[in-house]
């Protein structure tokens, strides 16, 4: 059995849906390792600031733990050096939807083949509690006591008019579906982005709130994920019913690829 | 006609830089030696840009802001220029001016060309003075303008003609061997280092004036074999720099002092992770937007303290197209032997004039770059503890290779940690890194003295100025330092200044920032300082003249 678990203690908050985002992934890739078609030393995990960035002390495979928001180019410059390997990128909501924002747009547009996936708890939590780019009109943090006054951003239309090439969002409360995105996204080629809606159990507990609310596309028939148009449209679905799985996967050539004929 | 300058003026798309540079090649494939200063402004039409061509028979690093044969393709170029005109034996061409009675304008129109090709008008009439056959002409133009070659030797040949209608007064050159020093911008110089070093990528945002480093590289990159990336900004730019450094491929990446701002943060994060790096800043007058096609030297003390936090650093400084070529080199093998960031402080003067190179241009097949190979094969530790601070290096992609760098604190395993004794030792072995690197340096000759090492006035310098300070002590009773190395600071010069009487520290910016690192690197005391801010390079002749009142 394969098992690319370090023996490192692992130091998030009980309930932390961290937890499930690195056991989907770990059960991914593990299973892939086993059955020849990922080759352990050939992946590269980077990891940028927050709770979660600690999240490459917990896999025992070559990692970047890097600073915040820069994850897409720290990525984009390692496969562009040695494209055989498979670079796979975490982020938070802070980092890659605030700091960094403009490179996950740039990194989708180039469709670099990296894979990103976004741990989206809405919620900045390792400076104790403040609202990030994603967390709703009139959230309470401790920056913003009297409810936040800012429009959340929507990570899925934002990659989707970015044009990249995969987009998906995922739920830590729903480990095997979780699986089955992140199985996708690391086998596509090209540049996939992954949005996991995750909880934080201290500052902003969403479990019930997601609980009562999420479906999975692919329990709808929707054949929407090879046009763009339609995904945009089935990405504005935020509210009583939020969808989770794959919006949008097609394969283009990559950056990769192209630059080598620049 | 030893030494003399050409002065080619008129406003931005007129062809000032490309007309200088087939002047300079002309002359060069006469056998002389050229220094080309281009001074333009941060326009793309209009405005007053002029080029001066200095033509020399003896090697000169420097232009002298006395000009002796005029071209000024408005009046009001001339205007503004008019006081650096030599007030002997000058040749003034100014369109539209009485003397000579001729207009550029005009001649272009004639042969319906477009106003960017005005240069070859001048080039037609410097043959003429010259007495340069008319084949040479075409030969330059040919190698230089390909396909639009045909009109722009039908417009030398007219200003040829204009030349013995007005029977315009002949100059002969003396006739010399030719020389095999291709002429070269200094940005072209650092770009050919940096490939002969082994650079796989080129990361860099459009920003003057590293801007001409990027485009060279983009032009040659099949040649060079190499990828040239324009990212979304300056951090991204540095950020794919590192992910290439940890993959193991040697790239660079290049802007001014705005960018290296920027990439402050990326900057401690590569010393913290032990990344190897090169950073190029080509330095602009600041501070903030400053004067951004002109020249300053104010980025020393930014190059020193970029970035969070403590970490070994290297900065080094060219002072000519030939170091700026070498030092470049030898930036790529400290970044990966001691795996840590490499600043290379050019500026506008060095990286946008053009002169003649004498540092080898072969690529040849030796490799440049070495570094601490890890090759026992596993349980390989990124941060391991060793004597001399620098641990084995070994890169992802490989059996039994797990490598965990890191940017939070860590063990020698790459694993986060804030455990006291983990901070302690990782903080020591980076120590242990620059005393290294330290150590390294005092062998490693990263300063020249120029003159009789007796003189008791000592002037140090650093970068570009040197070509202008050389020339401007020729019959002075002074010596002249450069420091390459800024960091670490060469201790060997120590024995060098011992009997200096007088230290005259001579810099183009207005704190005295070299003035400042010498006192508290030396323990020794600058006695005057010459200073220049106004975004032009030294000139010899000024300079000599306020390096004579100092002197003792």
């Amino acid at each position: 059995m394969i098992n690319i678990s370090t023996e490192k203690k692992i130091q998030w908050c009980p309930g932390c849906g961290n937890f499930a985002i690195y056991t989907a992934l770990k059960h991914v890739l593990e299973k892939n390792i086993e059955n020849g078609k990922i080759e352990s030393e050939k992946l590269v995990l980077i990891s940028g600031i927050g709770c979660y960035g600690y999240i490459t002390n917990y896999y025992d495979t070559n990692s970047f733990h890097t600073i915040l928001g820069r994850v897409p180019p720290l990525a984009t410059g390692i496969k562009l050096a040695k494209p055989e390997l498979l670079v796979i990128g975490f982020a938070g909501d802070g980092d890659a939807y605030s700091e960094g924002m403009s490179h996950l747009i740039h990194a989708a547009r180039r469709n670099t083949d990296i894979k990103v996936i976004i741990h989206n708890n809405s919620v900045y939590g390792l400076t104790a509690g403040q609202f990030t780019p994603t967390s709703p009109k009139g959230f309470k943090g401790s920056s913003t006591p009297m409810g936040n006054i800012e429009n959340p951003i929507n990570p899925i239309t934002l990659m989707l008019v970015s044009q990249a090439t995969f987009v998906a969002r995922g739920y830590a409360g729903d480990i095997s579906h979780l699986e089955f995105i992140l199985e996708k996204a690391i086998f596509h080629k090209g540049f996939s982005f992954v949005d996991i809606l995750q909880p934080c159990a201290t500052f902003n507990n969403t479990y019930k709130y997601y609980q009562n609310r999420v479906y999975r596309l692919e329990d709808i028939e929707y054949d929407n994920n090879n046009d763009r148009e339609s995904a945009i449209v089935k990405s504005f679905e935020w509210g009583e019913k939020i969808p989770i799985g794959v919006f949008y996967d097609r394969e283009e050539e990559t950056f990769e690829e192209k630059i080598k004929f620049a | 006609m030893n030494d003399f300058s050409v002065f080619l003026g008129g406003q931005a798309g007129e062809g000032i830089k490309r007309g200088a540079l087939t002047i300079g090649k002309l002359f060069n494939r006469l056998g002389y030696y050229v220094f080309i200063l281009d001074d333009y402004m941060s326009l793309i039409r209009g405005g007053q840009d002029y080029s001066e061509i200095r033509i020399s028979t003896s090697r000169v690093l420097s232009h002298k802001d006395t000009f002796d044969i005029v071209f000024a393709f408005h009046n009001d170029v001339y205007q503004a220029n008019k006081e650096k005109i030599n007030q002997e034996n000058n040749m003034i061409f100014v369109d539209g001016d009485k003397t000579y009675d001729f207009s550029f304008e005009s001649l272009i129109k004639e042969a319906k060309a477009p106003s960017f090709m005005k240069p070859s008008i001048s080039l037609g009439i410097l043959a003429y003075i010259h007495d340069i056959s008319f084949e040479i002409i075409e030969e330059v133009l040919i190698s230089e303008f390909h396909n639009n070659s045909p009109q722009n030797i039908l417009l030398a040949r007219k200003g040829y003609n204009l030349a013995y209608e007005k029977k315009i007064q002949k100059k002969p050159l003396q006739l010399r061997e030719k020389i095999n020093l291709p002429l070269m911008y200094g940005n072209d110089a650092i770009a050919i280092g940096a490939v002969k070093a082994g650079m796989k990528f080129y990361f860099a945002y459009p920003i003057t004036p590293s801007s001409t480093l990027l485009s060279f590289l983009a032009r040659n990159k099949h040649k060079f074999n190499i990828s040239v990336i324009q990212p979304e900004d300056e951090i991204a730019a540095i950020m794919m720099a590192i992910g290439s450094s940890y993959a193991g491929i040697p790239s660079m990446v290049g802007t001014s002092g705005a960018g290296i701002d920027l990439m402050g943060e990326a900057i401690s994060l590569a010393g913290g992770t032990e990344i190897p790096l090169v950073v190029v800043d080509v330095q602009r007058p600041g501070p903030t937007t400053g004067v951004p096609t002109y020249t300053e030297q104010s980025d020393l003390n930014l190059a020193l303290y970029v970035g969070h936090g403590e970490f070994p650093r290297i900065v080094v400084a060219p002072g000519d197209i030939d170091e700026a070529l070498e030092i470049t080199i030898k930036a790529f093998k400290y970044a990966w032997w001691y795996q840590t960031p490499v600043i290379i402080l050019s500026d506008k003067h060095l990286s946008e004039s053009a002169t003649n190179i004498r540092a080898s241009l072969d690529f040849g097949s030796k490799e440049i770059i070495s570094f601490k190979a890890f090759d026992k094969g596993f349980n390989y530790k990124r941060y391991e503890i060793t004597d001399d601070g620098v641990s084995p290096l070994a890169f992802p992609g490989f059996k039994n290779i797990t490598n965990h760098t890191n940017s939070t604190e860590h063990t020698e395993d790459g694993y986060s940690s804030s455990q006291p004794n983990d901070v302690k030792i990782m903080k020591e072995k980076r120590l242990k890194k620059l005393f290294t690197i330290e150590k390294d340096f005092t062998s490693e000759q990263m300063f020249k003295l120029y003159g009789n090492p007796q003189e008791k006035n000592l002037i140090i310098s650093v970068g570009s100025t040197k070509g202008a300070i050389i020339e401007a002590i020729k019959d002075l009773p002074a010596k002249f330092l450069q420091v390459i190395s800024i960091s670490p600071f060469p201790q060997q010069i120590k024995d060098l200044i011992e009997d200096s009487e007088n230290i005259i520290c001579i810099e183009q910016n207005t704190f005295g920032q070299l003035a400042s690192i010498f006192e508290s690197k030396m323990h020794k005391k600058v006695n005057h300082q010459i200073l220049k801010y106004d975004g032009r390079p030294f000139n010899p002749n000024d300079l000599k003249e306020n390096i004579k009142e100092l002197l003792i």
